[in-house]
């Protein structure tokens, strides 16, 4: 028996082998890692521009997020995509769990071992029990200490390269990081961007923005450290007389709000006010300037109308879609097609608001409509019946079109199957000349059944043959024959009656069980 | 002794008389060494044999041969389409007594003995293949009422034509799936001609001794149970079949295209116990992936059911098995 102690020589060997392919794997995955890591440079570059940029560009209108300065900016640049693909690699590694027996695998591979060393660290594991196991235990205890003192290969991992499209990346972070830059030293500069960036609006729109901001009572926001440091030139502007800057001013501080809004705000209003311009336009344009406030006013009316007649909201919804559903009443089938007018709808609303007379007028609407949908279907609209016969004569090439589900087979599908097997023409099925027999009517009639009384049939003796039967074929068998057949069936026989599953006596001479 | 004292000894015991029966065969067959590998080692592992080849490559010659090597029961039976189950199995017949009677004796068929070459076996109808089933499986045969449990070591080698198919009943897959190994032989090489010459046309008669008998082969394979199976052989072994049906995530896929059906666990049975063989042979005492990997084509080939896609594109057994091979890798591999 081989004892313990035994196994202490190929387990000990085995554990510094684990530990030894163990290493060699990290070592193995970080290149790997770091290869991999390294084709993701360009885009890591991106990040500090970025970064920056953003920063910067918050800068305009708050404080800035970027508190670098412009050679800490470009240091960092430089080092940061370094150290996130050093970074990503030391996770990739960390995060590689390196199995004990692939530790093995991996100097039975190198050695052609056959498995011999994982095989051994199991055996040993789970306790050898068998004498094959023990055996093969001791076996891998040579290829253990010559695991040990090989010289594990360099894996010569390619050289980290950087992939040919992603070149563009890293010009475009130095752009990103020149524009952060520029961005950062002059602000001044770039103050006047988001002025620039927001469409110029018409000067039409711009005076009906300003009319917009004398009705809105907003309350004042408290201006921003950045809108305080208004450069000169802007301020030198605003303050010559008869200039636009001091139109606008004057403009601000007639309706008191200023430069309370922000120019988010501003180029909000002016753009849903050129939306608004634009439908007008669209409507009636070159009207009065009365015209021109139509539009302010219809959002508000409705929030002004709506809780004075709740059930009237309320009511139009099932009126429009029964108009859509039902189809056949006339007061629906005008409102079905006015639906698709926006404008002239906008308008009909608009009556309806006008008096109470237009509603009565509508619920009578809406009671013959009710009753025309409870009335029975026109008979012209009837369609005949689909016919289901599967017969040939019955095809035709109308396809069930309703497709509704209810449609017997199409004429397609009765030229296949049993049907396409039967005659194209019908044949009649009578003789000709023969008159059809008609209805046929079954009657039943209660009636008890009443016995009948028969005379018994006695039995009679046939009698012998008396004449000869003629020749019988007989077959020979010798007397042996005979016996052995009839011995062997009584044997069956006496085997049966007995119950007994022993072979019968009269076999089994040779061979067999 | 101790016991891995003892597991050497069986395993060099075992390696000696493999090669002394080799040898042996190996006097009468020219070249072919694979199939003669193979034969034997179904045969250590306690299988049976489809030998598939054209005429007169030696099939008959090798496992005739192999009869007189290991001193065993042989009984051959040549199987034509009128051949009926009872022709094999045995059957009631009238003797005659010493005494001068009668009696009806059960006389045995060629089916009982401990090797059966069973030549051209799918000449013979379904229904007489089907009487090889019960003897391949369960060792026994059962006539009648009577059953009768054949001798240890048995082994069915069987051969094929793969040429002429007319007139023939291709083996049902319950049949096949009872070979261990199937076997493809192939022409000799140039070579090789020289020496099937030299003993076939000259005058001298190869004489083939018993270098073993049936005790000793039952012995050996119960050495080849006894080898160790570590848990990632087992593992490789089992995720190989799972590679050969078609449903089966491990499978490649040329498998879920071309196959139809595939390997039963009969075949991992087959693999583990090829395995064993092929361990012993190489001097260790644990069956190992590259052990399973050696004996696979044998062992799955004939357990792969082609669809018609594979025949009409002329798709092999061997190349989805190919396939398997390179698509399935051993537990806790490392890739080179």
């Amino acid at each position: 028996m081989v004892e313990a102690g035994d196994h202490e020589g190929p387990a000990g060997d085995l554990e510094r082998i684990v530990v030894r392919g163990r290493r060699q794997l990290r070592a193995w995955a970080a290149k790997e890692a770091f290869g991999k890591a390294f084709a993701h440079l360009f885009p890591a570059a991106l990040v500090v521009p970025c970064l920056a940029l953003i920063g910067n560009l918050i800068g305009l209108v708050g404080p800035s997020l970027w508190p670098f300065s412009t050679v800490t900016t470009v240091v960092l640049a430089l080092v940061a995509p370094f150290a996130i693909v050093a970074v990503y690699a030391l996770v990739v590694v960390l995060r590689e769990k390196t199995d004990r027996r692939v530790c093995l695998a991996l100097f039975d591979k190198l050695l052609d071992l056959r498995g011999r060393l994982q095989a051994a660290d199991e055996f040993l594991s789970r306790g050898p029990v068998g004498p094959f196991e023990h055996a093969a235990v001791e076996d891998a205890g040579p290829f253990a200490r010559q695991a040990l003192a090989a010289e594990l290969p360099r894996v010569r991992t390619p050289p980290p390269v950087l992939k040919a499209r992603r070149w563009p990346l890293g010009a475009v972070s130095a752009l990103l990081l020149g524009a952060a830059l520029l961005l950062g030293e002059a602000p001044s500069l770039a103050l006047d961007t988001p002025v620039a960036l927001v469409d110029e609006p018409p000067t039409e729109l711009l005076a009906l923005a300003e009319t917009v901001a004398e009705e809105e009572s907003e309350p004042p926001i408290p201006k921003e450290s950045s809108r305080r440091s208004l450069d000169g030139r802007r301020m030198a502007a605003l303050s010559e007389p008869g200039s636009e800057g001091e139109r606008d001013r004057a403009a601000r501080s007639q309706t008191g709000t200023g430069d309370t809004r922000s120019s988010f705000a501003k180029s909000s209003t002016a753009a849903s006010l050129a939306r608004q311009a634009g439908k007008a336009a669209a409507g009636a344009s070159g009207e009065g300037s009365s015209k021109k406030e139509e539009p302010r006013e219809r959002p508000a009316k409705p929030r002004r109308e709506n809780p004075s007649r709740p059930e009237e909201a309320k009511e139009e919804e099932p009126e429009t879609s029964k108009g859509v559903s039902g189809g056949t009443g006339r007061s629906s089938g005008s409102r079905t097609s006015s639906s698709d007018q926006p404008p002239a709808d906008d308008k009909a609303r608009n009556d309806e608001a006008e008096g109470d007379a237009t509603d009565d007028a509508e619920e009578e609407e809406d009671e013959e409509q009710k009753g025309a949908s409870t009335s029975k279907p026109m008979l012209n609209n009837r369609k005949a019946a689909v016919d289901r016969s599967l017969s040939p004569s019955g095809l035709s090439d109308q396809e069930n079109d309703q497709a509704n589900g209810r449609g017997g087979p199409s004429g397609l599908k009765k030229t296949r199957g049993v049907a396409a097997m039967l005659l194209g023409v019908p044949m009649p099925d009578h003789l000709r000349g023969k008159s059809n027999p008609g209805r046929i009517k079954v009657e039943r009639e209660r009636a008890d059944p009443e016995p009948k009384t028969s005379l018994a049939a006695d039995a009679t003796n046939r009698g012998s043959r008396q004449e000869s039967i003629g020749y019988l074929p007989h077959l020979a068998l010798a007397p042996w024959m005979q016996d052995t057949v009839r011995d062997y069936f009584l044997a069956e026989r006496a085997r049966d009656l007995a119950g007994s599953d022993s072979a019968p006596t009269t076999t089994n001479s040779s061979g067999g069980t | 002794m101790t016991t891995a004292d003892d597991a050497r000894a069986r395993a060099a015991d075992f390696k000696a008389v493999f090669a002394r029966v080799k040898a042996e065969v190996g006097k009468m067959v020219v070249g072919q060494e694979h199939v003669v590998d193979g034969v034997l080692t179904a045969m250590m592992a306690g299988g049976h044999v489809l030998l598939e080849g054209v005429p007169g490559l030696g099939k008959t010659l090798l496992v005739r041969t192999l009869s007189e090597a290991v001193s065993l029961a042989f009984s051959r039976i040549q199987f034509t389409p009128d051949m009926m189950p009872a022709d094999i199995q045995g059957t009631m017949v009238l003797t005659e007594t010493a005494s001068g009677g009668h009696e009806l004796t059960f006389q045995q068929g060629p089916l009982i003995a401990n090797l059966i070459l069973a030549d051209e076996i799918n000449r013979a109808t379904p229904k007489t293949q089907s009487a090889l089933l019960e003897a391949m499986q369960e060792k026994q045969v059962t006539v009648g009422r009577r059953t009768i449990h054949l001798e240890e070591p048995y082994c069915v080698m069987a051969t094929q034509n793969p040429v002429e198919q007319e007139g023939t009943y291709p083996l049902p897959e319950a049949q096949l799936d009872r070979f261990l190994f199937k076997l493809i032989v192939g022409y000799p090489a140039e070579s090789e001609y020289h020496a099937i010459l030299d003993r076939t046309t000259g005058a001298d008669d190869v004489d083939i001794g018993h270098v073993t008998n049936g005790e000793e082969i039952r012995q050996l394979r119960s050495t080849v149970r006894a080898v160790a199976e570590p848990e990632a052989a087992r593992t490789f072994a089992i995720r190989l079949v799972l590679a050969t049906q078609p449903d089966s995530e491990l499978a490649p896929a040329s498998v879920s295209e071309c196959a139809s059906l595939g390997s039963s666990p009969r075949g991992v049975q087959g693999l583990i116990l090829g395995g064993k063989v092929q361990a012993l042979l190489d001097d260790r005492f644990a069956v190992s992936a590259d052990d399973i990997r050696a004996v696979a084509l044998p062992v799955l080939r004939h357990r792969i059911l082609l669809n018609f896609r594979a025949q009409a594109n002329n798709v092999s057994a061997d190349e989805l098995v190919e396939d398997v091979l390179k698509s399935v890798q051993p537990p806790h591999a490392i890739a080179a």
